[in-house]
């Protein structure tokens, strides 16, 4: 459809139009709020009185009583129904505070079943009781073994059906696929772990019922659960002990392997595996003690006995400050120059060379000497020691991190995720490379693309090990012979990462920094401070951040930008904002009901020309005062509001916030998507308004609250996201690489439970 | 009946059918609400808080505290139609039974004589758990944790005056709990009792720098209050206070002696080691329990720190 330039204006005219047509927004009333309104109170009737006697018999713990007054309850609501007056909505509450009353623990559990049957039952009050039934541990425990079994149905499951589903379009594939699939499934099986982590939780939760009911008549079918699965658990125990007491071993770790063998034998005592690996770390430490003791060891004669006098000369100008070991040094060697005691002379020549500052000749010396035969020399091991010490040789080290770093990233661009090896599945080696011989086929086809992209391609870990290696380097000789050269290696580094403020201490170490790039640097390193500072959550710290952004980059304009937000910050931030938006008001009618804040229902009817609500709402700002906005002069919502400030009594401040919390956990209980946020300070402003405190002192910065209460229409709008019943996802799967294309149900695995992390 | 009739009157009979429940009349919600948090309450008053956690609501809050809270809050929306209903007496009564669960004795004694006031029927039972709680607030008024020492008159070095005065808490509470053996009160005692044990072996490994075999009695109070409490629920926290006693005196020591000094000695360097590793790999390998996480960090921190020891001097 094409479009004449007279209609586009025709058009654009109409829109102004219509814009210009929005209703303008009516001032803002004297006050939001209603007077109080009073009320009168109906006298009690007996079903109040059947209701104190109720709770008076349940508190003091008189069954008997309870269940009187229950039957008495029962027979109002009988009578209301037959007259078809309304019910007093009280019954449900009241079959379950009898309950409540029961000695018996677990008749508590059994009525609820029951109570939970009556279709007449207030949904508050079955979504708690609900609840409570679901954190029985005897309920939780047979979840979560469900859930272990669950999770194993879907392995097996997928590795069957995800092969035969990618096959739809190269159905020759599918033997191979297949295949392949099904061993890993397999391997998986051989090298899983004795007892799942659902079974673990399922465990805890068991005992726990034992320990809280060890008479129930449950506990028959649960003690011998408890027992095969804490024998289980046990050998999980003992597996992952041997399992990391075996990688030390293999690693040359000997203590290590030692305490890990140790704990494997204190889980099983006895285990042949654990004993083996023991005695082998204890062999091993033997053979370590001996190599020690040769370089504590000591004769008990003259140890200059026999030798040539220039030994002792030797000796001694090493210890006397005044002494000259150079003389001393050669003369040795000339003494004897083939001997044994020569590698000492050259020793100390390199010892001397570093103290002239020759460090370059004094490494090369040393390497000479460590490269020398072991059993012939006695300063071969302390040379090699030294060399390869990262801590003293640092260019060495650096240089050879930098070489690793380097194949690492040649073995990356060839191998891509394999380039640290395939993946260790406890099987023996060929088995494990037959597994990813096919990945690994594949993933070398790749390597023209990662040559492409390995520019922007992110750090590989050995480079932060060689950065830490440039960094020991420039600390301990920053002006020597390899400086500049860690230095640029550091300074590339830092700024392919983004790392302005590394970059800029890297490059203004430097001998001779270039200051236009230097001036370039702070801002960006000033900018990184600030970014940092901007998602600091906490408060104080963010504003220490700000301050110390002008302290560091004094002139930068992010220190003028830092500045202004913290002005505008301590402004804000100061000031508490618990904000109850207008669509929370709108969901909640008993909050901005007469009970309730009172407020005048013009307010949110929906027409601007006598005033109307703000999105922002209602907004408590500490003390007894409100903030309330209201939809600006413009009509529009989303322009910024008009606000006027109103105070509270704290009689009606109590009640509100009484409101508030009652009315957000009872719609949390309905909706769990309606989730009520934590925050201390809120609770803490709410607690000190029920007491009539809430204006008697002035919060600190970390009392502040700025929790918003919020509708759930606002948050999930009118459509939300519901998990599916069905077990199953529909997959579809389409590669280029393989030239595969297929489709297959995916069995979803039970998720795991938020306190997981307590198991592993 | 012609046919569209018939339909009409069985359209009606459908519609009845599957009309809700009438709504039921709001001038009972006051009092609906309150018994759904007594009956909240009163489930969870005979819970064994000494040996479990206490519960929590489905807010997510300790239940007692949240039900004292949810309490309040109806007396700020509801409070005429409230005492109106006369509910004045099991509201305050239902307040006790909260505040004496968050240690508030004196509080939950106060609540308890209103109840009595308000409600004849309820004051035997209000009377006697009053002066239950005026008992638990009176042991509780030797004070003897730390901080309360300190605000006091600063804390005493006087170990025998101390011992006694922690013997004598212990007696008065041991009291409250021989007296109100089979109800909830019991483990409140108790759950009071173990923490004067704790306050004790507190103030000894505060004071072990300063008395004469101090590092020896610290550790034996906090065996004495882990043998002591085996089953109470901080039983991991208990260990892991022995284990953090024995890595601070491991840490001393090392401090003292540096391993490369002659007087280091790696026998009992071994034993300290041992000892904290050992307690820590006890608590870590419990499943479930926060504690856990705690004690396998502290671990790890602990095994770095044996690592700074040369190999000749410790071997593990």
């Amino acid at each position: 459809m094409t479009v004449s330039r007279a209609e586009a204006i025709g058009l654009a005219l109409l829109a102004a139009l219509l814009g210009g047509c929005q209703t303008p927004g009516g001032a803002p009333p004297d006050s939001a709020f209603h007077p109080a309104a009073t009320y009168r109170v109906p006298p009690p009737d007996v079903a109040d009185q059947t209701a104190v006697d109720l709770a008076r018999a349940a508190l003091v713990g008189n069954e008997a009583e309870a269940e009187r007054a229950l039957r008495r309850m029962n027979a109002i609501e009988t009578v209301l129904d037959a007259t078809e007056e309304k019910p007093t909505g009280m019954l449900g509450v009241s079959i379950d505070l009898r309950n409540a009353a029961f000695a018996d623990r677990r008749s508590y559990r059994r009525a609820t079943d029951t109570l939970l049957d009556r279709r007449d039952l207030d949904p508050v009050l079955r979504a708690r009781l609900e609840q409570f039934q679901d954190a029985d541990p005897l309920e939780l425990a047979d979840d979560r073994a469900r859930d272990s079994l669950m999770i194993e149905i879907a392995r097996a499951f997928n590795a069957f059906v995800e092969p035969v589903g990618k096959s739809l379009a190269t159905s020759q594939l599918a033997p191979y696929r297949l295949g392949q699939s099904l061993a890993r499934y397999a391997v998986h099986v051989y090298t899983r772990e004795p007892i799942s982590l659902q079974r673990r939780q399922a465990l805890v939760h068991w005992k726990e019922f034992l320990k809280r009911h060890p008479d129930a008549p449950e506990a028959t079918r649960v003690e011998p659960e408890v027992d095969t699965t804490e024998q289980r658990l046990v050998l999980a125990h003992r597996d992952r002990a041997l399992r990391v007491a075996e990688k030390a071993l293999d690693l040359g770790k000997t203590r290590l392997a030692l305490v890990y063998s140790d704990r494997a034998l204190r889980w099983v005592p006895e285990d042949r595996r654990a004993t083996e690996v023991r005695d082998e770390a204890a062999a091993r430490l033997i053979e370590i003690r001996d190599a020690q003791q040769r370089s504590i060891q000591a004769g008990t004669g003259d140890p200059f006995h026999g030798q040539p006098e220039a030994v002792r000369e030797l000796a001694v100008a090493l210890l006397l400050p005044q002494g000259d070991p150079t003389h001393a040094a050669r003369r040795l060697r000339e003494a004897d120059p083939k001997g044994p005691l020569a590698d000492e002379s050259r020793f100390v020549d390199a010892m001397l060379l570093g103290e002239a500052g020759e460090t370059t000749e004094m490494w090369q010396q040393l390497e000479r000497l460590a490269d020398s035969d072991g059993d012939a020399s006695n300063m071969q091991r302390h040379a090699e020691r030294l060399f390869n010490d990262p801590n003293r040789n640092t260019w060495q080290a650096f240089a050879d991190a930098r070489a690793r770093n380097r194949w690492d990233r040649f073995k990356w661009v060839l191998l891509g995720p394999f380039s640290d090896g395939i993946p260790d599945r406890g099987l023996p080696g060929p088995l494990e490379w037959v597994f990813d011989a096919p990945a690994l086929a594949e993933h070398i086809g790749g390597a023209p693309m990662r040559l492409i992209n390995l520019p922007w391609a992110k750090a590989l870990p050995s480079a932060r090990v060689t950065a830490t290696a440039a960094r020991n380097h420039l600390a301990r000789d920053p002006r020597g012979p390899g400086s500049d050269s860690a230095r640029a290696w550091l300074e590339r580094y830092e700024k392919n990462r983004g790392n302005w403020i590394g970059a800029l201490r890297a490059v203004e170490a430097g001998p001779d920094p270039d200051i236009s790039e230097m001036a370039t640097l702070r801002e960006r390193a000033a900018y990184q401070y600030l970014d940092a500072a901007t998602r600091e959550p906490n408060f104080a710290l963010r504003m220490g951040m700000y301050k110390q952004v002008g302290q560091i980059y004094p002139g930068s304009a992010a220190a003028r930008q830092a500045g202004r937000l913290a002005r505008d910050e301590a402004d804000e931030v100061t000031v508490q904002a618990i904000r109850l938006s207008r669509g929370f008001l709108e969901e909640n009618e008993e909050i901005t009901g007469p009970r309730g804040l009172g407020l005048r229902p013009e307010l949110l009817d929906g027409n601007p020309a006598n005033a109307e609500l703000h999105p922002d709402g209602v907004t408590l700002v500490g003390s007894q005062i409100v903030r309330v906005s209201f939809v600006g002069p413009s009509g529009d919502e989303d322009d910024p509001p008009e606000r006027t400030h109103e105070i509270l009594s704290d009689e009606q401040l109590g009640r509100v916030v009484s409101l508030v919390e009652e009315v957000s956990y009872r719609n949390m209980l309905l909706d769990p998507l309606d989730e009520v946020g934590v925050d201390a300070p809120r609770d803490y402003y709410f607690e000190r308004a029920r007491l009539g405190l809430a204006g008697t002192t002035k919060p600190r910065s970390g009392e502040i609250s700025q929790y918003t209460y919020q509708g759930v229409r606002e948050r999930y709008g009118m459509v939300r996201h519901r998990e599916s019943i069905l077990p199953f996802d529909l997959v579809f799967h389409g590669s280029l690489s393989t030239l595969s294309l297929g489709a297959f149900p995916r069995m979803r695995e039970p998720k795991e439970t938020p306190d997981a992390f307590l198991y592993r | 009946m012609r046919l569209p009739t018939r339909l009409a009157a069985l359209l009606v009979i459908g519609l009845a059918a599957c009309a809700s429940s009438p709504e039921p009349d709001p001038r009972y919600r006051p009092a609906e609400n309150v018994l759904e948090v007594i009956a909240v309450l009163r489930r969870h008053v005979p819970d064994d808080t000494y040996r479990f956690e206490p519960a929590q609501d489905f807010t997510g809050r300790n239940v007692y505290r949240s039900t004292l809270l949810r309490l309040e809050s109806m007396e700020h929306i509801h409070g005429e139609s409230l005492r109106a209903a006369q509910m004045d007496g099991v509201v305050a009564f239902a307040k006790g039974r909260a505040l004496e669960r968050v240690r508030a004795y004196d509080l939950a004694a106060d609540a308890y004589l209103l109840a009595a006031e308000s409600d004849p029927e309820l004051a035997p039972e209000a009377r006697q758990s009053a002066d239950i709680c005026l008992s638990l607030e009176a042991a509780r008024g030797l004070a003897v944790g730390l901080d309360d020492l300190a605000d006091q008159s600063g804390v005493p070095t006087d170990a025998e005056s101390m011992l006694a005065r922690y013997e004598e808490r212990s007696r008065q509470l041991e009291d409250v709990r021989h007296a109100t053996r089979g109800s909830h009160f019991e483990f409140v005692a108790e759950e009071e009792i173990e923490r004067t044990d704790a306050a004790r072996a507190e103030y000894f490994v505060a004071m072990r720098q300063i008395l004469p075999s101090g590092d020896v009695r610290a550790a034996a109070e906090l065996e004495r209050l882990v043998t002591r409490h085996r089953t109470s629920k901080y039983a991991n926290r208990h260990v892991l206070e022995l284990a953090q006693l024995y890595e601070a005196i491991a840490v001393e020591y090392v401090d003292a002696h540096p391993p490369e000094s002659i007087s280091f000695d790696p026998i009992r360097f071994q034993e300290l080691i041992d000892s904290t590793s050992r307690l820590y790999e006890v608590v870590a390998s419990q499943d479930g329990k926060p504690e856990r996480l705690e004690a396998s960090r502290r671990l790890e921190a602990f095994l770095a720190f044996a690592l700074r020891v040369d190999r000749d001097r410790f071997t593990r």
